[in-house]
């Protein structure tokens, strides 16, 4: 009776207990399982009812487990069988339980014996070894399961005997163990999520075990990505989504990558990065896929370890969204300079990968907030083994490379002033002048005396270290930023301040009015649990400090020269435009610290489930300070009487996030995986600012302000979703998901239900199907098809109907007051963007050729729009309503391609091709809604949005013949038309890299083209004056035309200044040697690299401006240059370290 | 049945079992946190409202009515005079009410191009009067949801606020209508709180509605508090004035003792507590402004003298004398305009004498020493002419110039081109030809019962 028993729970623990070991030499099992207890309870169904579910309470002290059991047996009154030969009986053993089922108690008592309980088919329960009795009609097959060119070991897989149900999956490190497999030749077939199904010939012996290691050969490498989802990680394979991933590691160690903005700019197709300014320090606009909001931040999010980063740049407005004050705030708008960006908080030394889900079919899970998209970061961390130090020092050099006009100066008779006075051709016409003698023209950016642009130098140092051992792992990093910008006191304004200052030295803050430094760091520790379970903590810490007064205005200013070195050393003479020696000297900081911490949890305590938790906070501070002293600043009243400003804006989040998977097979060709959770953000946003001015000399304080004014605010927003989702894996080839996620946010309308978004998306590995043809090129192919629904929040204060609470000085006494602030809207709510995406992957030559292509189209509804109330209402005292009432379509494509033609060993080439295409169109607007025009800028139905328009220059004449265009011989357009697009509507990148010597060097170029972009020349248009147009008799008539029209008065046009925009620019050029081990050695390093990396090398354009990337505001659609410093060239010397 | 057939049988069962099992018990977490999250997700999302902001509920008290009423009191103070006051919001280049209709007529001058095209343009954009029109509407604005307040939760409060709330919505009827175009917008909000649109109201409906909110004012007037009364009286009259029924405004006045005036006191510090001339760097007093101006600074009259306070591109900043101080009273009405208003009443009746009198006693008792008695010039068009002389010394920089250039024209019939500024501005351009500003053009686009002025006349 005993052997047949045995022998049928061992082949049941072999078909439902993988974790079962039979061993072939028939020695007592070593279960995976502690004392082999678990599969009972997965196979105790026949126990409910049964007395091993009586309660037992023990309290049992250093007994022998024979005493142990006998009380067991009594309580439960079990009938408990066992033998002495199999039950070590003598074992001394210890239990404490308190009401426990009588299994449990005996899976206590029995711990480590290898002894398991068993219920016989009559109901009798037997304690029993794991063990087989030699039986010569059955063997086992066992062995590991190894990726092919890694080596490295496959979990998960699924092994099985073909044309049996004997199959294992194999186990973290690889193994299996398939039990009760008939003596004879078998077929093994084995099966992984991403790689190509193995089919093995076997023979088991009976009583023995066959051994096996299987390789397993990748579908698609690209394919086997693990992406870090809203559910927790997943193969790529499995997504219906493109989703871009950046290896951040790889990327920041062998490129020019300062910032965030650096490592996304040409690296993913769909993923626009625009700079705003050449300036230290100055922030970028990142837009995906297009502009999908009327109005608003149109920004991605931004999720660091699971934690929310508040990147917006609204909330270090204090919520008020107001654009200008991303600027140091606390400086006159006259010398503000380029924004940052709160993105480049984050050290890309600290990155492990990006990934960048697209729009709302990939960012459902994601809410109401990421409808823009998602920018997911996984920070480094440590792998085991021994500590691995890194290190990078880089010393870089900037240079201001852009060509700027000339302006130019007509010189002639006067009636007035006679002969030298400054004439223009108007002045001919009007008669100021009667003749124009002579034409001069001078930059002051061209010139070496009057120039305020130098060379500028950056140094950073990077230090890492990882280790740890499988149950703690470490990783640290520390970076460190110094730089000092191209902008400089010019050699004439020096001369002019020590002759008004007596000689006394100018401060270096003023002679360097653009510096930069940045501290950042990172730990990361892990803690694993055995293999069911780790938990990592994370935290980040950047502190940055800015100084950059008139940056932005430089430029500008210049445009607006004297046209002669001679006249204001070329820079212009009223006050509207200052020179550098104004424009400097106030001193202006913006201070940045932030701290993201976050906790993550996983486990796994079976295969079949996981769970996750991820709490966090994230914390940033921005302090900006303005100091103009009495009497240093001449142009502007406010200022030379004195001015102090300070304005402290600080943003925290808080993040939670908890959510588990559950895994089902069902039969041989269906997974179902159900994954669901929820997940809260608390958000506070608090702005103080102050400003004093009439300052008495020498005084630099608040105190000693003659009038001081004070504004404090404080709001906050809180957003709470579930999701659930559901997955069906068919055969590991098609992938069918579907998923809900609910988002309530205290920003909706009271009346607002909280929206739900749903999922869907396919992934079909078609090529692995039996139909699909093969050919020996084709690796993979894989279509993919997606739908999703995400949403974007109203404002904090959106829905509320809010009254300003001040103080007023009436009849003689201060009182408070109170007046309508903004009407609200109770039926506010997220903006709904819908997506479809479709697309294929394809992989050819062994994984040498891959590419990717992408077709999408973005709906979004319910737009959030603020139509101004009218001015006989109040506005801009009563601020404008948000409303729900317009629809945005975007579509495109998106195509990469990546490839490897050539991996010999004296040379390799590889090449990433990124193309891109969007079409923007604002679709509907509800009657009665109008958008403003903000001069150049235009919301039209049918046309993108934040479009370029103008009125058009109809022709012009010279009907006097004087060969001077009057502004009444330019006839202009009624109707404004449109010129271009807000954001470019195509991008190509090209990144070629190309090894030599083993790959030892290695060179890598970047090329970036962008088109159709809408771009308005303001920082040109308005030096007009000052052009050769406006100045020279030889000037074309049509040159003449185009100023005049500018000109005119009243209903003047832009025409000439505005224009759809191309440009290509050799974005990164990079030279690295890999040098010798022995050379390495010689200062106890393992590897050192050295690289020489250049940027922005080269641009093409017919722009007629400095550089057409630049603009200054990083934050709406509107995109236009107003005389921003361009992008300076920079070249950079690395040398990486690996200990 | 066989080990094999037993083993795949029990696994079958097995698993079928494990599978329910599991999923059942996934199921109903899930449904739990579900049904968590439905319950209690409101709660969970529920934050206080932004500082700064007051929750409408918190007005709705007492103290919150009478907050609301001095709200609406504030912010027409800087209308009239102000500095960038409240909601920090600055009132624009072309200054408060008291000061823009001076840029419009002859008193003030400004650099900026954008006031010219105010004057010159029919269609282009009246530049930095956008801003008044914007505070002159919120002020109307306010002050009726004001008395909304006051009537449901302050009923016990004095009436002077509800007066006051009244006298608020009169005196920006009136404003409207002197400086800008016939057929201006007068937007409100509903009780609740939505935009109650308006199109074009005339020049002359403005006056009778003005009339209607003096009338619900007097009625909330304590009878004790005559410098409230006076007050009325006279923004009455100047309706009636504007009207041009001259006979209705001189009795209102009569009572209204020469030495009177309704004064806004600003308390100097903060900066948003200061006038606004005491701020400004952009506008300066003019003189002989394009040929009709007056000779406000080379008269040298004792009533008027002015400080070069600053210079603009070198050119003097001039700001009168007793309004560049941080502390400075705007007068909005006077005593002395009850008796101009008379003076002008006795002329319209040709009552030579009287009117003689009247101007030569105001000149002899008006609080300003040496200045010598007027001579009759002896035709009707010269004294029309030196009253609105006497009005322009008198009443230098409290917003009535404009008003009464606008009446010598449309209801005195003296053209426009001798008594409005004209020839060349500066730079080679020129004096417009329009009296007038218009509302903002933004107003055309976000009301849409506002399609434009009825007439641009004067």
């Amino acid at each position: 009776m005993r052997r047949p028993l045995v022998r049928t729970l061992a082949t049941i623990c072999v078909t439902l207990c993988p974790a079962v070991i039979l061993s072939a030499q028939n020695t007592t099992h070593l279960g995976a399982r502690a004392g082999g207890v678990a599969p009972m309870r997965d196979n105790d169904s026949n126990t409910n009812g049964s007395p091993l579910q009586r309660l037992v309470t023990l309290d049992l002290r250093k007994v022998t487990l024979d005493e142990a059991l006998a009380e067991i047996d009594r309580q439960a009154t079990l009938g408990l069988s066992y033998s002495p030969r199999t039950v070590p009986v003598d074992r001394i053993v210890t239990i404490r339980v308190t009401n426990m089922p009588a299994s449990q108690a005996l899976d206590v008592a029995l711990k480590g014996t290898n002894v398991r309980v068993t219920v016989g088919a009559t109901g009798q329960i037997v304690l029993v070894r794991d063990v087989v009795v030699e039986d010569s009609t059955t063997g086992a097959v066992e062995g590991t399961v190894l990726e092919t060119s890694t080596r490295a070991l496959v979990t998960g897989a699924t092994v099985q005997i073909s044309g049996s149900k004997i199959a294992q999956s194999t186990k973290n490190d690889g193994s299996f163990h398939l039990l009760s497999v008939p003596a004879g030749a078998h077929v093994v077939r084995v099966t992984r999520l991403g790689y190509e199904p193995r089919e093995l010939n076997v023979f088991v012996t009976g009583g023995k075990s066959a051994k096996l290691v299987v390789n397993l050969t990748p579908v698609s490498i690209h394919l086997n990505d693990v992406i870090t989802t809203a559910t927790g990680s997943q193969k790529r394979l499995e997504l219906g989504n493109s989703i871009a991933t950046i290896n951040a590691d790889s990327v920041v160690r062998n490129a020019p990558v300062k910032n965030l903005a650096d490592l996304l700019a040409a690296r993913a197709p769909g993923v626009e990065v625009l700079s705003t300014s050449g300036s230290l320090g100055a922030g970028s606009r990142i837009r995906v896929r297009g502009l999908g909001r009327v109005s608003g931040n149109s920004d991605p999010i931004v999720i660091v370890d699971g934690v929310r980063m508040d990147a917006n740049y609204s909330d270090y407005a204090g919520g008020a969204g107001t654009d200008t004050k991303q600027f140091n705030q606390a400086a006159p708008s006259s010398v503000r300079s380029a924004a940052s960006s709160r993105l480049d908080d984050i050290d890309p030394n600290s990155i492990e990968t990006i990934e960048v889900l697209k729009g709302p079919s990939a960012a459902t899970l994601y809410g109401s907030d990421a409808a823009n998209g998602v920018i997911v970061i996984k920070t480094k961390s440590g792998r085991a083994g021994p500590a691995r130090w890194a290190f990078t020092a880089d010393r870089g050099m900037m240079q201001m490379k852009a060509k700027f006009a000339e302006q130019y100066q007509a010189w002639g008779e006067s009636p007035v002033y006679g002969s030298g006075a400054a004439c223009s051709l108007q002045d001919l016409v009007s008669g100021a002048c009667t003749r124009i003698d002579s034409v001069t023209h001078f930059s002051p950016l061209n010139d070496s005396y009057t120039t305020p642009f130098t060379d500028g130098r950056t140094t950073t140092m990077n230090a890492q270290v990882s280790g740890g051992t499988d149950q703690m792992l470490y990783f640290f990093s520390g970076s460190g930023t110094g730089a000092t910008g191209v902008l400089t006191m010019p050699k004439a304004d020096m001369a002019l301040l020590k002759q008004q200052n007596n000689n006394s030295p100018i401060p270096d803050w003023q002679m360097h009015p653009n510096t930069f430094s940045k501290q950042s760091g990172q730990a990361r520790m892990t803690s694993n649990f055995g293999g069911t379970g780790n938990i990592s903590f994370t935290a980040l810490a950047t502190h940055q400090l800015q100084a950059n007064m008139g940056d932005n205005e430089v430029v500008g200013a210049a445009l607006q020269g004297s046209g002669s070195k001679g006249v204001n050393d070329g820079w212009a003479s009223g006050s509207t435009s200052p020179r550098p020696a104004t424009l400097f000297a106030g001193q202006g900081t913006s201070a940045e610290t932030r701290g993201t911490v976050s906790l993550n949890g996983n486990w796994t305590p079976s295969t079949w489930f996981n769970g996750r938790a991820t709490v966090g906070g994230d914390y940033g501070d921005r302090t900006d300070n303005y100091l103009a002293q009495r009497g240093t600043i001449v142009y502007n009243a406010p200022n030379t009487l004195g001015q102090r400003g300070r304005v402290e804006n600080n943003t925290t989040v808080y993040s939670a996030d908890f959510g588990g998977t559950v895994t089902i097979p069902a039969g041989d060709l269906w997974k179902f995986q159900t994954a669901a959770g929820a997940s809260g953000q608390h958000t506070y946003n608090k702005l103080i600012s102050g400003n004093g001015s009439n300052i008495p000399p020498g005084a630099t304080t608040f105190n000693s302000a003659q009038t001081t004014t004070l504004f404090e605010s404080f709001d906050q927003n809180v957003t709470a979703s579930w999701f659930i989702q559901e997955m069906a894996n068919f055969r590991d080839r098609l992938f069918l998901t579907g998923a809900l996620q609910q988002t309530a946010g205290s920003s909706f309308g009271d009346n607002v239900e909280a929206p739900v978004y749903p999922k869907l998306s396919l992934s079909w590995l078609v090529s692995q199907e039996p139909f699909f043809p093969q050919f020996s090129a084709l690796s993979s192919v894989r279509f993919r098809f997606a739908y999703g629904h995400a949403g974007q929040q109203p404002s904090t204060t959106g829905a509320l109907r809010t009254f300003s609470a001040q103080s007023a000085f009436l009849n003689g006494q201060v009182v408070p007051v109170a007046t309508l602030n903004s009407l609200g809207n109770s039926l506010l709510k997220p903006e709904r963007g819908t997506e479809f995406e479709g697309g294929a992957d394809l992989s050819l030559f062994e994984d040498r050729l891959t590419i990717e292509g992408t077709f999408y189209r973005k709906v979004t509804k319910d737009a959030l729009v603020a139509p101004q109330v009218p001015p006989s209402f109040g506005y801009p005292l009563v601020l404008p309503v948000q409303q729900n009432v317009g629809t945005v379509l975007n579509t495109g494509v998106e195509w990469t391609i990546n490839g490897t033609p050539i991996t010999t060993t004296p040379f390799t080439w590889d090449f990433t091709i990124g193309i891109s295409g969007n079409k923007n169109r604002l679709t509907k607007l509800n009657d009665g809604v109008f958008l403003s025009n903000n001069g150049q800028e235009a919301y039209v139905v049918g046309y993108p949005l934040s479009g370029v328009w103008t009125r058009p220059i109809l022709g012009y004449r010279d009907a006097n013949g004087d060969g001077i265009i009057s502004p009444n011989e330019v006839a202009i357009g009624d109707s404004i038309q449109y010129i271009g697009s807000g954001v470019p509507t195509h991008e190509v990148s090209w990144t070629n890299t190309v090894g030599f010597w083993n790959n030892r060097f290695r060179v890598t170029a970047m090329l970036d083209y962008q088109g159709g972009l809408g771009q308005y020349d303001q920082g040109s248009a308005s030096a007009s004056q000052h052009s050769r147009a406006w100045m020279d008799p030889s000037a074309s008539l049509e040159s003449q035309a185009l100023v005049q029209a500018y000109w005119k008065f009243p209903n003047n046009s832009a025409w000439g200044y505005d224009a759809s925009v191309s440009f290509t620019r050799l974005r990164e050029l990079t030279f690295s040697y890999d040098l010798p081990a022995s050379w390495a050695q010689k200062i106890r390093a393992s590897s050192a690299t050295l690289l020489l990396m250049g940027e922005n090398l080269r641009l093409w354009s017919s722009y007629t401006g400095a550089d057409p990337e630049v603009n200054v505001n990083p934050i709406r659609n509107y995109y236009y240059d107003s005389g921003g410093m361009p992008l300076t060239r920079n070249w950079t010397l690395r040398l990486n370290l690996g200990l | 049945m066989s080990d094999r057939t037993m083993t795949s049988a029990a696994s079958q069962w097995s698993g079928r079992l494990w599978i329910g099992r599991h999923v059942g018990r996934w199921v109903a977490i899930v449904g739990a946190a579900v049904a968590l999250a439905g319950c209690s997700i409101k709660d969970i999302i529920t934050v206080p409202r932004p500082s700064g902001v007051l929750d409408p509920k918190q007005l709705q008290t007492y103290n919150g009515a009478i907050s609301m009423a001095n709200g609406a009191q504030g912010i027409f103070n800087v209308v009239f005079g102000g500095s960038s006051a409240l909601n920090g919001s600055g009132i624009g280049i072309v200054g408060p009410f008291s000061v823009a209709g001076g840029v419009l007529a002859d008193e003030f001058s400004t650099w900026s191009q954008d006031i010219l095209d105010g004057r010159s343009s029919d269609f282009g954009s009246p530049g930095g009067a956008n801003t008044i029109f914007s505070f002159i509407g919120n002020a109307h604005m306010n002050a009726g949801q004001a008395i909304r307040y006051l009537h449901a939760y302050a009923s016990n409060a004095p009436t002077q606020y509800l007066a006051n709330m009244f006298i608020v919505r009169a005196y920006t009827d009136i404003f409207l209508s002197e400086l800008y175009c016939s057929g201006v917008p007068v937007s409100d909000a509903s009780a609740d709180g939505s935009v109650v649109y308006t199109g074009a109201v005339s020049r002359d409906s403005l006056q009778k509605l003005a009339l209607a909110e003096f009338d619900s004012a007097l009625a909330y007037a304590p009878t004790d508090s005559a410098a409230m009364r006076n007050f009325i009286a006279l923004g009455k009259a100047r309706a009636y004035m504007n009207l041009k029924q001259y006979d209705q405004a001189a009795p209102l006045v009569a009572a209204v003792p020469t030495g009177f005036a309704y004064k806004i006191q600003y308390a100097g510090s903060p900066s948003s507590a200061q006038p606004w001339f005491y701020q400004q760097q952009y506008v300066t007093a003019v003189d002989v402004e394009g040929i009709n101006g007056l000779n406000f600074r080379s008269a040298h009259d004792p009533r008027l003298s002015f400080d070069s306070v600053a210079n603009y591109n070198g050119i003097p900043i001039w700001v009168p004398h007793n309004m560049h101080s941080s502390t400075y009273a705007a007068p909005v009405e006077s005593g002395i305009n009850a008796r101009l208003y008379e003076a002008e009443v006795l002329l319209s009746h040709q009552d030579y004498p009287g009117w003689l009198n009247k101007l030569n006693d105001l000149r002899a008792n008006g609080g300003v020493a040496g200045l010598a008695p007027l001579v009759d010039p002896g035709n009707d068009h010269d004294r029309l002419l030196l009253t609105f002389r006497e009005r322009a010394f008198w009443l230098y920089a409290t917003g009535h110039r404009l008003g009464d250039l606008r009446r010598l024209v449309r209801q005195y019939g003296i053209p426009q081109n001798s008594v409005f500024p004209i020839g060349a501005w500066r730079d080679g351009l020129q004096f417009g030809s329009f009296t007038n500003s218009v509302p903002d053009p933004l107003e055309v686009k976000y009301n849409p019962k506002y399609t434009g002025c009825i007439d641009r006349d004067a």
